[in-house]
């Protein structure tokens, strides 16, 4: 099970993904990281209450970097208590950590 | 239909009631033999009575119902009309079944003897008697023994378990699982995990081709990795983990275990990439030339990715650290002495045995017995000294040999070649010197054979040869030596070039006859290069007369054979030791020489002998041996009492005689080296000092027996 | 809580013999007799499915497919059994989704081994 919710705060949107990242909710995930990055200067993406992150949920985390590149906007990870749970992930996966993006400053 | 506990019980009950089904279809077949639904029910009750017949080991029921089931497969596919007579035999196929089921795994002659008869009954309606399948889709086994043997996931593991050597191995593994590996319940990271339990792994992940979220399939799988694990568990076992990847899969060994690799440094950067398939050899070939670092200038050149950069670098640093515990595991249960320390210790036994011999000759000079045996008893405490300390200055010839593999590997990519470099007797040990000294000759010797010698793929496949070239180093002991021979399959020295050459740089005149072995000799000749056109690999300025000069520094020959078209062949034979050297002492003038035992059949007095024919050349043994008056040859002058003396000595098994005036005593000596003064001398190598302080000097037997043989020429 | 699997085939004594050995691995276990059995009891606690090729209605393969194209679960590693030792079953199992497949006959530590295989959790 997958709860998503977004919020406005200091100019800055931030997408709160709670439950299971997994297979099954990855469309929903990508929804919500796309309409949060809509219009937003800055993304926050809240992990904090993440149970489960299956492969296909982190492959979006870098999917979302990706997006974030394109469109110039800041994309922030706050894992909170899971950052090491996280890290220790894409460790073992052998994948590059996962790392904020800063906006660009085009604007 | 009653349930029991035992499985068995359950699959009797299970397979009654498939019989039931069987004999219905029969019957109601015998109305409507065309009814394909009919044929396809009577079909399924024996497969599966077959499938599930086969778990409890039930081989005569299974290969029963087998036979019979591979009737109905023809009977479903068209391929076989059902008449009334087969329909007949199938019922009784049926009763038969019933019976085996009852007998399970018991005997019985009656039932044995029909299960023949009516299976090759069966066999009858098949064409080539039964060899179609019981499948539609293709040949299957119609061998039931194959059908019984149990080819899942992980067989085969007994046996690699059993062929096993517990080395550590490293392997690349190549993972690209397909876009919809998550969708069908596949999970890259178990695979990970699983190889993590054969040994020690570094895991590689790609992001790159992960698209921006707008353009992503949400459910697709875009990452793929790099993985190198190290197991002693085999390639069977390695690649058993990846059996149900869905995807591209590539499993090559990069390091093997199990050699005592001097090489410590694993490839470079750009030959990973290549070796990966990332890169081209030309594209790389292209980036090498800038000075700038390589993997900045593939970078940005666009022919590799930071991360495949990056990930080939990771894979260089984790083999090179793998060898190094391997190295240390390896040595852990020696002690490391500074090879300066050893060659000293090797120096004074040497200077120890000199003055042994030294004392021994005054007690003789002198007549005192007392002294004389206890330089006798000495004289075995420092034969033990000497050979062990010789013994901890030996190393196995792999540490030289196995440093070649790279060098092979640079080569053949460097001029196109593709060479196997075969490694033969690398434990035979020879000592450091020796081995050191040996590294440039024998260096120039493989990059000639593979520059000059084995041609390229393309030559080879129109000259019907393998396309890869066989390159053999090998090492064995021959008494107080240890020949080490270089071997191609290439092309083979062409002697009419050769002697062409010889005649134009004029080492030879145009008259002169020679044998073929004679004119392969002329290769060692100062002056003398076969390359038409020199290539950098080669070189100009060593030539062979080089390689062979230094290799006589060291007491050792060289000598070739060659077969055109066929191969090369190079032998050295250098001794064991360069420290100490065992000869016998002779006198010739007033001159003292010793000859090296290694090298002495026999010593003779020359008048016993010698042929009165006036040619140089004694009789030894029925033999013709030709001799050489080393008087003369040092052009001494004659002294009355001179010339008794013939020592006969074999290089190679050909042997010659050196007439001395007189032999002296067996002498164990440190050679020191001519100097300056002596290095054109002609028939001598070294020079020792004898216990009374005068020197004696060391016959160049190897030359001498040439000298002598042309001689007689 | 140990983990569910669902094996479907129409054959009570395999069902009962892989039941079997299922169990002494630690696993719970569910049996369907067919496809459209398995389909009904099929749920998102199940953790693998192992399905016969050959069964009378549903075969194997359609199971396969129609769990991959359903709505829930449909990622679920699907074990495929054959008794058919030709590589064509196995590549018609393998396009329409397996996740594996072994060949029948089995030993015990082959259908754990393939299990954990396919089946096992690494931790977030």
């Amino acid at each position: 099970m997958l709860e998503t919710e977004t919020t406005s705060a200091n100019g800055e949107n931030v997408v709160a993904l709670r439950g299971e990242l997994s297979l099954a909710e990855t469309k929903a995930i990508r929804d919500a990281l796309l309409a949060g990055m809509d219009g937003a200067r800055t993304v926050r993406v809240d992990l904090r209450e993440v149970t489960t992150l299956e492969l296909p949920g982190l492959q979006l985390l870098y999917a979302a970097r990706a997006e974030a590149l394109k469109r110039g906007v800041g994309l922030l990870f706050d894992a909170g208590d899971n950052q090491a749970r996280l890290e220790r992930m894409c460790e073992f996966a052998g994948l590059a950590a996962i790392s904020d993006v800063a906006p660009s400053d085009q604007e | 239909m009653s349930l029991s506990t035992d499985p068995l019980e359950t699959f009797r009950e299970e397979a009654k009631e498939l019989l039931v089904t069987l004999e219905e279809s029969l019957m109601a077949l015998e109305e409507e033999p065309q009814d394909h639904e009919l044929i396809d029910t009577a079909f399924r009750a024996l497969h599966t009575i077959k499938g599930s017949g086969n778990m409890f080991d039930l081989d005569r029921l299974v290969a029963f119902a087998h036979t019979v089931e591979t009737v109905f497969a023809a009977l479903r596919d068209g391929s076989l009309e059902l008449d009334r007579r087969l329909t007949d035999l199938s019922l009784t196929a049926k009763d038969h079944l019933a019976d085996l089921l009852a007998l399970g795994d018991g005997s019985d002659p009656e039932i044995e003897q029909r299960d023949r008869e009516l299976s090759s009954r069966f066999t009858a309606y098949l064409p080539e008697g039964g060899a179609a399948s019981a499948e539609s889709g293709g040949s299957a086994e119609a061998d039931v023994g194959e059908a019984t043997a149990h080819d899942g996931p992980g067989a085969g593991v007994a046996d690699d378990e059993l062929k096993d050597e517990a080395k550590d191995s490293t392997y690349r593994v190549i993972l690209k699982p397909s876009l919809e590996t998550f969708r069908i319940g596949g999970n890259p990271l178990l695979l990970i995990s699983e190889l993590q339990e054969l040994g020690q792994t570094l895991v590689m992940g790609f992001v790159a081709d992960v698209p921006p979220l707008s353009e992503i399939d949400p459910e697709g799988c875009y990452l793929h990795w790099d993985i190198l694990v190290t197991t002693a568990a085999g390639e069977d076992a390695v690649r058993d983990v990846f059996l149900f990847v869905d995807g591209e899969i590539d499993i090559r060994v990069v390091d093997e275990g199990g050699f005592f690799d001097t090489d410590i440094n694993y490839k470079r950067l750009g030959e990973i990439l290549v070796d990966r398939g990332e890169i081209k050899p030309e594209d790389l070939e292209h980036a090498i030339g800038s000075k700038d670092y390589l993997g900045d200038v593939l970078i940005r050149s666009g022919y590799v990715t930071q991360e495949q950069v990056q990930s080939a670098l990771s894979e260089q640093n984790y083999v090179r650290k793998m060898r190094e515990t391997r190295r240390q595991t390896e040595s852990s249960s020696t002690i490391k002495v500074q090879t300066e320390k050893l060659d000293e210790l090797v120096n004074l036994v040497g200077e120890f045995v000199s003055l042994h011999a030294n004392i021994a000759m005054l007690a003789e000079q002198k007549g005192d017995q007392d002294v004389r045996s206890a330089a006798e008893q000495m004289e075995g405490l420092i034969r033990q000294v000497r050979d062990l300390s010789i013994d901890l200055h030996m190393v196995p010839v792999d540490l030289l040999f196995s440093g070649f593999r790279r060098l092979v590997r640079d080569l053949c990519a460097d001029l196109g070649k593709d060479v196997h470099l075969e490694l033969e007797g690398t434990e035979t040990e020879l000592d450091k010197n020796v081995v050191d000294a040996l590294k440039d000759p024998l260096l120039h010797l493989i990059r000639n054979s593979i520059d000059h010698g084995i041609e390229t793929p393309e030559e080879r496949s129109a000259a019907g040869k393998e396309r890869a070239g066989r390159l053999k180093l090998s090492a064995y002991y021959a008494g107080a030596h240890v020949v080490i021979e270089i071997d191609d399959d290439g092309a083979g020295l062409n002697a009419e070039r050769i002697r062409a050459k010889a005649v134009d740089r004029g080492l030879i005149s145009a008259e002169l006859e020679l044998s073929e072995s004679e004119i392969q000799g002329l290769i060692f000749e100062p002056g003398f290069s076969t390359a038409e056109n020199a290539t950098n690999v080669s070189g100009r300025g060593v030539g062979m007369d080089v390689v062979k000069r230094n290799i006589e520094n060291l007491g050792g020959s060289i000598r070739v054979r060659s077969q055109q078209g066929v191969g090369t062949n190079m032998k050295i034979r250098i001794p064991l030791t360069l420290a100490i050297v065992e000869g016998l002492l002779a006198r010739i003038g007033d001159g003292m020489y010793l000859i090296n035992l290694a090298y002495i059949v026999e010593c003779l007095e020359l008048a016993d002998v010698v042929d009165d024919s006036g040619d140089q050349i004694i009789d030894f043994r029925g033999e013709i041996v030709p001799y050489l008056d080393l008087r003369r040859f040092f052009r001494l002058e004659a002294s009355e009492n001179g010339g008794g003396q013939v020592v006969v000595v074999a290089i190679d098994d050909r042997k010659v005689g050196l007439v001395v005036d007189g032999i002296l005593d067996k002498y164990q000596s440190v050679i020191k080296s001519l100097g300056k003064v002596y290095e054109r001398a002609q028939g001598v190598s070294g020079a020792i000092i004898l216990g009374d302080g005068r020197p004696a000097l060391m016959l160049d037997v190897d030359r001498l027996a040439r000298v002598t043989r042309e001689e007689l020429r | 809580m140990s983990d569910t699997i669902l094996i479907v085939d129409d054959s009570v004594s395999m069902r009962q013999m892989t039941s079997m050995i299922l169990k002494s691995g630690g696993y719970e276990v569910l049996e369907a007799a067919g496809g459209d059995e398995a389909l009904k009891q099929f749920s998102n606690d199940v953790k693998v499915v192992i399905t016969d090729y050959n069964m009378p209605g549903m075969n194997g393969v359609e199971l396969i497919r129609t769990i991959r194209s359903g709505a829930t679960n449909k990622s679920v590693p699907i074990l495929m059994l054959t008794t058919e030792s030709e590589e064509a079953k196995k590549n018609e199992g393998r396009d329409a989704g397996a996740t594996a497949w072994i060949t029948k006959p089995f030993e015990k530590e082959t259908l754990l081994k393939t299990i954990k295989k396919i089946s096992g959790e690494v931790s977030f």
